[in-house]
């Protein structure tokens, strides 16, 4: 399971039970995180592994790990980002949030509406918002997408193709 | 000399080195010196510029002192025998083993630590260089490495790379970072600035980065300071020390009546006992005991004056593969009459060597019970949420209630897939005492019951037509064995029943059962070519036509033209050759080509080029490489140095530490060229793959040099010489 965290003044945290062996887990996480977010400052990342209270790991064997962890963040990331868009989207004049996107910069576009930088983005959240997603534990097999609505549920066939 | 140092020796329960100790302290006290100890005796010690008071008794090694009594936990304990470097400190400036200094002799000298070479949270140039290569895996060895080499470069700014290794000939890293360290060391030595901070990039920049060549771990910083705390690091408020006495042979039964009265006796032991009468496997806990510090509790494990008889052993695989029965395969009729009609085929029966897994951490755990029930547990782990599990179901607790923590994890390759078994008792006692406990196995205990893999033997028969065309493979094998990756027509394994037994946990290890049914494969194939007299990577392309790119790229870059064409035909006593091996696990794939150097008087395989031909797409691109050249030795490791060593009448394992289970160290380490196909942006796991392809290529390489087949392994001195005999 992964959580994402954004703050007010842009900086995110990343947090999964999973653990780091020595293949370099942390940073798979900080660079997933990063290029989901328009390739966000790894010094704004921050990564906390290793921890039950951050939910629950699969294990790290079968060269599972980074597969495994990447999905979850991705996952994480894009539910937390939802959230973001929410507050953002009426602000820069997008109909909602599916019309909001994180781009290289990174910058927060809008289809018909302006483009921000990410901390002014951040900057309009009243308080720090997160999302969870669940463990994906083996790399191929079924895992769970958190919807846009936010609604966590098994992927389907449709989910890989695209 | 007084009672108590005949009775507490100077150095733990070392008999050898305890005896040594007190003819000195004898000598000094007849020269009218002061004798010290065996009491608690005061002293100031200074480390990294801080002074402080002490009062040990004079038998504590300064590795102790450093990490049980001052919390200075970058130094790690890992051989306790000045194998494997990790506890490298210096004394006025010097490197030394801090497990084989005594704390009081360091008393009025400067000790400086890896914690010492940071000033005000700023790297040392050196940890920042490590940093940027990538010198590190798991980090647990890292601050050992970054003292021994600062030191030289200190000593000789522009040291050379032969002067580098050197400085570090004494440690140790199982990951095997070894291409990384020295790239760091070099890139200090030639005076190169600081990589600008990749961390402060975004955007296009970041990405370009990523792209390009990748960025430093984004935890470089906390491992080669010593702020990584590792769950041997933890040290919690009036925590005790449980240390295992753990049975060295196959089968054993304790023999009379063990002196609980004596170790509850040492001063500081809060608990003694007897976990097994019987012991059924190498590495059985047979007793236990817990005091307020290490060297007390281990002591008290000595006072206890165990005798173990050790039972009869089963532990010749050779022996369990001639004497089982043969489960044969339904297709094996058939094969074998497709093999006896072939053009060509050849038959050859290989002994593969069990190694150990040998994280440099080793198992263990810390367990503290919370005054409202609930459970706080440090394990090294390859698994946070199984701990959890484990735990709360052998405390019988809901799993919200245990707060599992593995933060840093020293090194696992699969032993620690699971919680360790032995977590259930560390509960228990943790509770009886009404303290925290911490138990890790030692590194004998390591070796002896956490983890290797089983030997195995096989005998193999590969056929093919005169074209060069597989036809098909047939197998013997203690278990049943595929034949993976040259795709012959047909294939059957045949099963032995045979087993060994007693020699303890077999758990996954890295890229599990891939090795060595790969050496297998590419061994017979060579054989195959030989007997046909044709170049063996001719009839590799032959068999798999789809991977010709990985093979003129290999083949250009380690010069297969320069190999022997007749295998064995150069002149002297030292000869070289040239082998190439393939392999997969979990989608990332390639192949190896391996250069040697062979001495036929002497038997040693020196390995002098390795290039890796990889197929891995990546999130990371200096992570992977990094695995790729740490699976790489890794697995050269295995085939070249490692064997656990097992006495036949006995079971006893006779090589419990690394300076005789010999683990490649940065003398042994040959260059490493890795040509990296794929993608960036596209996670997939490399951490395995490495290890499959080299062994069979080194192999293949002494085979080329010599030109005999060296059926045992690993490829030491003792298994080169007898194939040349033969």
């Amino acid at each position: 399971m992964a959580q994402a965290k954004i703050h007010r003044d842009g900086t995110v945290e990343v947090l999964t039970a999973s653990q780091d062996i020595g293949g370099g887990a942390r940073t798979v996480v900080a660079l997933t995180a990063s290029r989901l977010l328009g390739w966000l400052a790894l010094d704004k990342i921050k990564v906390k592994i290793g921890d039950s209270e951050y939910g629950t790991s699969g294990a790290s064997a079968g060269s599972s790990t980074t597969g495994g962890v990447s999905r979850e963040v991705q996952n994480a990331v894009q539910a937390v980002l939802l959230k973001l868009f929410e507050v953002v989207a009426p602000k820069i004049g997008a109909a909602g949030p599916r019309d909001c996107q994180v781009i290289e910069g990174p910058k927060v576009s809008s289809r018909g509406g302006k483009t921000i930088d990410w901390d002014e983005a951040c900057g309009m959240l009243k308080d720090s918002i997160m999302s969870y997603a669940p463990t994906i534990v083996e790399p191929g097999s079924q895992w769970a997408l958190v919807r846009d609505d936010g609604r966590i549920e098994q992927a389907t066939e449709e989910d890989y193709k695209a | 000399m007084s009672d108590g140092i005949s009775r507490r020796g100077f150095l733990k329960a070392s008999g050898a080195a305890g005896a040594v100790a007190a003819t000195g302290a004898e000598a000094e006290a007849r020269a009218g010196a002061p004798v010290l100890g065996p009491d608690r005796t005061p002293f100031k010690l200074k480390v990294n510029g801080r002074e402080h008071d002490l009062s040990l008794e004079p038998r504590t090694t300064l590795l102790n002192a450093l990490r049980t009594h001052l919390d200075v936990t970058g130094p790690k304990e890992v051989c306790d025998r000045g194998a494997c470097g990790a506890c490298t400190v210096w004394v006025d400036g010097k490197p030394v083993n801090s497990c084989l200094y005594l704390a009081i002799d360091a008393a009025g000298r400067d000790v400086t630590t890896v914690e010492g070479l940071s000033k005000d949270g700023k790297l040392d140039p050196l940890q920042q260089k490590f940093c940027e290569h990538d010198g590190m895996q798991c980090g647990f060895c890292t601050p050992g490495f970054v003292m021994s080499i600062k030191a030289c470069l200190r000593d000789n700014p522009k040291a050379s790379l032969d002067e580098v290794k050197r400085s570090c000939a004494g440690n140790v890293c199982r990951c095997a970072a070894y291409p990384g360290i020295f790239a760091a060391a070099m890139a200090v030595a030639k005076g190169e600035k600081p990589e600008p901070d990749v961390r402060k990039l975004d955007g296009a920049e970041l990405r370009k980065v990523v792209e390009e060549r990748g960025v430093p771990r984004v935890d470089g910083p906390d491992k080669v300071s010593g702020r990584a705390k590792y769950t041997y690091d933890v040290n919690v408020k009036g925590m005790l020390t449980a240390r295992l006495l753990q049975s060295p042979f196959s089968s054993a039964t304790v023999e009379g009546e063990p002196d609980e009265e004596a170790a509850k006796k040492v001063p500081g032991v809060k608990h003694v006992a007897i976990l097994a009468r019987e012991a059924r496997q190498i590495g059985q806990a047979v007793a236990v005991a817990i005091a307020e510090d290490p060297q007390a509790a281990d002591e008290a494990l000595a006072a206890l004056k165990i005798r173990l008889k050790p039972g009869r052993a089963n532990v010749d695989p050779v022996k369990a593969f001639e004497d089982g029965n043969v489960r044969a395969d339904n297709a094996s009729d058939g094969v074998l009459a497709t093999i006896k009609k072939a053009a060509v085929s050849v038959e050859n029966t290989y002994v593969g060597n069990m190694v150990m897994h040998s994280a440099l951490e080793p198992h263990g755990c810390v367990v503290r019970w919370e005054p409202d029930g609930n459970l706080t547990v440090w394990e090294s782990a390859q698994h946070t949420s199984g701990v959890q599990q484990n735990m709360a179901r052998a405390a019988r607790l809901d799993q919200s209630k245990v707060h599992a923590i593995c933060e840093f994890v020293g090194g696992g390759f699969g032993a620690k897939i699971g919680s360790w078994g032995f977590g259930a008792n560390v509960l228990n006692w943790a509770k009886d005492l009404n303290a925290p406990v911490k138990c890790m196995m030692s590194r004998a205990g390591e070796l002896l019951a956490g983890g290797g893999r089983s030997p195995n033997v096989v005998t193999v028969r590969l056929a093919a037509d005169r074209a060069g065309s597989m036809v098909a493979a047939w197998l013997k094998s203690l278990g049943r064995m595929g034949f993976y990756w040259y795709r012959p027509a047909a294939v059957a394994s045949d099963a032995v029943n045979g087993s060994v037994s007693g020699i303890g946990p077999t758990p996954a290890l890295r890229a599990p059962g891939a090795p060595p049914a790969q050496v297998v494969a590419e061994q017979i194939v060579d054989d195959l070519a030989a007997e046909m007299g044709v170049d063996p990577l001719d009839l590799r392309l032959k068999n798999r036509p789809d991977l010709k790119a990985w093979f003129d790229e290999g083949a250009r870059r380690i010069g297969w033209d320069r190999r022997q064409k007749k295998p064995g035909s150069a002149k002297g006593d030292v000869v070289r050759g040239i082998g190439v091996g393939c392999g997969e696990f979990a989608g990332s794939s390639g192949c190896d080509f391996v250069e040697v150097e062979v001495d036929r008087k002497t038997g040693v395989v020196r390995v002098i080029k390795v290039v890796a031909v990889f197929n891995s797409d990546w999130v990371n691109k200096r992570g992977v490489l990094n695995q790729i050249h740490g699976g790489t030795i890794m697995g050269l490791s295995w085939a070249l140095t490692e064997e656990r060593v097992l006495d036949g009448p006995t079971g006893a394992m006779l090589n419990t530490n690394f300076e005789t289970y010999k683990i490649l160290g940065p003398l042994d380490v040959p260059e490493i060229e890795v040509v990296l196909l794929g993608q960036a942006h596209r996670p997939r796991g490399v951490g395995e793959a490495p290890v499959v392809p080299v062994a069979g290529a080194l192999s293949n390489a002494i085979f080329n040099a010599i030109g005999a087949r060296v059926k045992r392994m690993p490829f030491n001195p003792r298994n080169v010489l007898a194939a040349m005999k033969t």
